[in-house]
């Protein structure tokens, strides 16, 4: 058995932005469990938001009837076109825009009020803690997508709409893991010793646990994206997420479904690019997991 | 453990309660005119103040709530509002039926594949097979369940015709044969998509019980072979840890289940859920979400239960 008293030691701030946070720069990036999905998700990011504009493609719903299904390579669309004649490389590029948009919002709306809940509750553990809690429980029993389905459902499609019924059942994941921090951290001694000269709660929590416990949270922050991700294509392809004909991965992939045997590609392209935003994102945070594990030890 | 149990009760109740009051909450601001919806051709200002008495459309937003928790509780679930008005209860009762098949049998899935996998890869102490293991894991988890489905299905069910594309046939029609063959594949498909979490903790259960445990240097020191010592020893051990991904395990079914449902036409608790939620169907939408949060406290009331029976520790923490 191992103590765990390593761990803790270096776990505790000595001066501001102190030697932890530089240590964490100097070795932590170089390494290719990092480096590559980092670089295939920057990749992606930039021929999402760059590449329309650089490339002058056409807008992804003024497609011509006349131009409907036309093979990957075929002139002016180098990626064909779908059945409505609309380019597949601007469907595409700026579904992923909206994909990226809707998951990175709805990833940080969790974050903040989710980790804002799970901090107070895990602070205050007496009442406010208990009722939060409870709240957050409330909100995982809940298997998210039935909740995202009747939020979508009440609210209507849309992209905004979107961002807020993932986003709701992301705060209580970063809910959880804030709390469970927080109580980690609420036990050490300067903290301790910071209640007892009477600093206020809040600023305890902002100055002291907030730098002890973000390498965590935004540690989830990354596997939170990925599920965001998948619930954005998961409702949009239920036609409860984003509306058609704004692109989205996932409305994509739902709106061809009917054309599988005709035109698979319609459907797998856009599954590709899913596939690999999501699982550089899971490896990056692998990545970034055993990165830490190295630097405590 | 009767008190155990008792202790729990409260906490489950307020869950349950929660989710039925967010659910109410979201059916009573839900925009749309029920009334109209019902009434339809025969609308008159009479007949629509006729309906919206009986339906309590014209009480308060508590009261209207805690009739309709009064009702829930004495198991009057009502009736659909919208044609043909089928009991709830009926309802629900057809439903239920498509979706617990599908979560055993996807659960089972998850469970032979997660557990299998992580017994593999850190049995086989082999860096390949390990890595080969983690791939698939990662590949899976990484796929959205309806990708997973509409590929699968498109390249089994249609290029191949290996499996029918029907996900549902009623034993009624077809006999229980029939039924569990058609649902098979579907649940295969919920089973991929849930596995790999399942296998990670696992497999860092497993990891953690061979690095950290003395009883493992015991066993070492006397010879025994690690795949010996993990089937006999370590296996027995870890069950905790696999109880602990059963549970986690629930709520990620249940979700996939609405997508998967949505894909192969199946009608179990997830379409319901979904078209009584799009359809403003107050009394089927109401009731189903409520149940479906009954079903994940209870599933997990009964993982707590399991480590109580499994380790006098917890028993004994607990009363």
């Amino acid at each position: 058995m191992t103590t765990a008293t390593p761990t803790n030691t270096s776990m505790i701030p000595t001066s501001k932005r102190g030697p932890r946070l530089r240590l964490y720069r100097a070795r932590a990036y170089r390494k290719p469990s990092v480096i590559v999905p980092a670089a295939i998700l920057l990749f992606i990011l930039l021929a999402c938001f760059a590449g329309p504009t650089l490339f002058h493609l056409p807008k992804p719903s003024v497609g011509n009837l006349s131009d409907y299904l036309l093979p990957i390579g075929s002139p002016h669309h180098l990626l064909g076109t779908n059945t409505l004649g609309n380019d597949m490389l601007s469907q595409l590029l700026v579904g992923g825009q909206i994909t990226i948009i809707v998951s990175v919002g709805a990833m940080a709306l969790g974050l903040v009020f989710g980790t804002l809940i799970g901090m107070i509750a895990g602070y205050y553990e007496r009442i406010v803690g208990a009722v939060l809690m409870r709240i957050l429980d409330i909100i995982f029993a809940f298997p998210d997508i039935i909740l995202a389905v009747a939020i979508a459902a009440y609210l209507g499609p849309s992209v905004i709409n979107t961002i807020w019924a993932i986003g709701f059942f992301n705060i209580a994941g970063f809910g959880r893991i804030a709390r469970a921090q927080t109580l980690r951290v609420v036990r050490m001694d300067f903290i301790v010793a910071g209640r007892s000269s009477g600093i206020s709660g809040f600023s305890i929590l902002w100055t002291h646990i907030w730098p002890n416990i973000a390498g965590r949270v935004f540690a989830y922050a990354l596997i939170a994206l990925s599920y965001a991700m998948m619930a954005e294509a998961s409702l949009s392809f239920l036609g409860l997420g984003v509306p058609i004909p704004t692109p989205s991965w996932g409305n994509i992939i739902g709106s061809n479904q009917s054309y599988m045997s005709l035109a698979p590609l319609l459907i797998v392209m856009p599954a590709i690019l899913l596939f690999a935003t999501i699982a550089s994102a899971n490896l990056l945070a692998d990545g970034l997991q055993e990165k830490r594990a190295s630097t405590i030890e | 453990m009767l008190r155990m149990i008792l202790g729990r009760l409260p906490q489950m109740v307020i869950v349950v309660l929660g989710t039925g009051f967010l659910a109410f909450s979201i059916m009573f601001v839900l925009p749309g005119d029920v009334v109209r919806s019902i009434l339809g051709d025969n609308y008159t200002p009479q007949a629509a103040a006729q309906i919206s008495a009986q339906l309590h459309l014209n009480q308060p937003f508590l009261i209207r709530y805690f009739s309709w928790l009064g009702d829930f509780v004495t198991g009057q679930l009502g009736t659909s509002l919208i044609p043909p008005h089928q009991q709830v209860s009926d309802l629900l009762g057809q439903a239920l039926l498509p979706t617990g098949e599908m979560l055993l049998f996807g659960q089972i899935i998850a469970i032979v594949l997660g557990v299998g996998l992580a017994v593999l890869s850190v049995a086989s102490r082999n860096r390949v097979v390990d890595r080969i293991v983690q791939a698939i894991a990662l590949v899976c988890s990484s796929i959205p369940g309806f990708v997973l489905g509409l590929l699968l299905l498109e390249l089994l069910a249609v290029q191949f015709q290996l499996v029918s594309p029907r996900g549902w046939v009623a034993p009624a029609d077809g006999g229980w044969g029939e039924n569990i063959s058609h649902i098979l594949f579907p649940s295969l498909i919920l089973g991929l998509f849930t596995f790999p979490v399942m296998m990670r903790v696992f497999r860092a259960e497993l990891v953690s019980q061979l690095d950290d445990e003395d009883y493992v240097t015991l066993a070492r020191l006397k010879g025994i072979s690690t795949g010996r010592l993990i089937f006999r020893h370590v296996l027995r051990n870890s069950s905790f840890g696999l109880l602990t991904v059963v549970g986690i395990n629930v709520a990620r079914l249940v979700g996939g289940v609405v997508v998967i449902e949505a894909i192969f036409g199946i009608p179990g608790m997830g379409t319901l859920i979904k078209n009584s939620v799009q359809q403003h169907d107050t009394p089927a939408a109401l009731a189903s979400i409520t149940f479906v949060a009954i079903f994940v406290v209870v599933a997990n009331l009964l993982v707590d239960i399991a480590y109580a029976i499994l380790d006098p520790r917890v028993r004994d923490a607990a009363s």
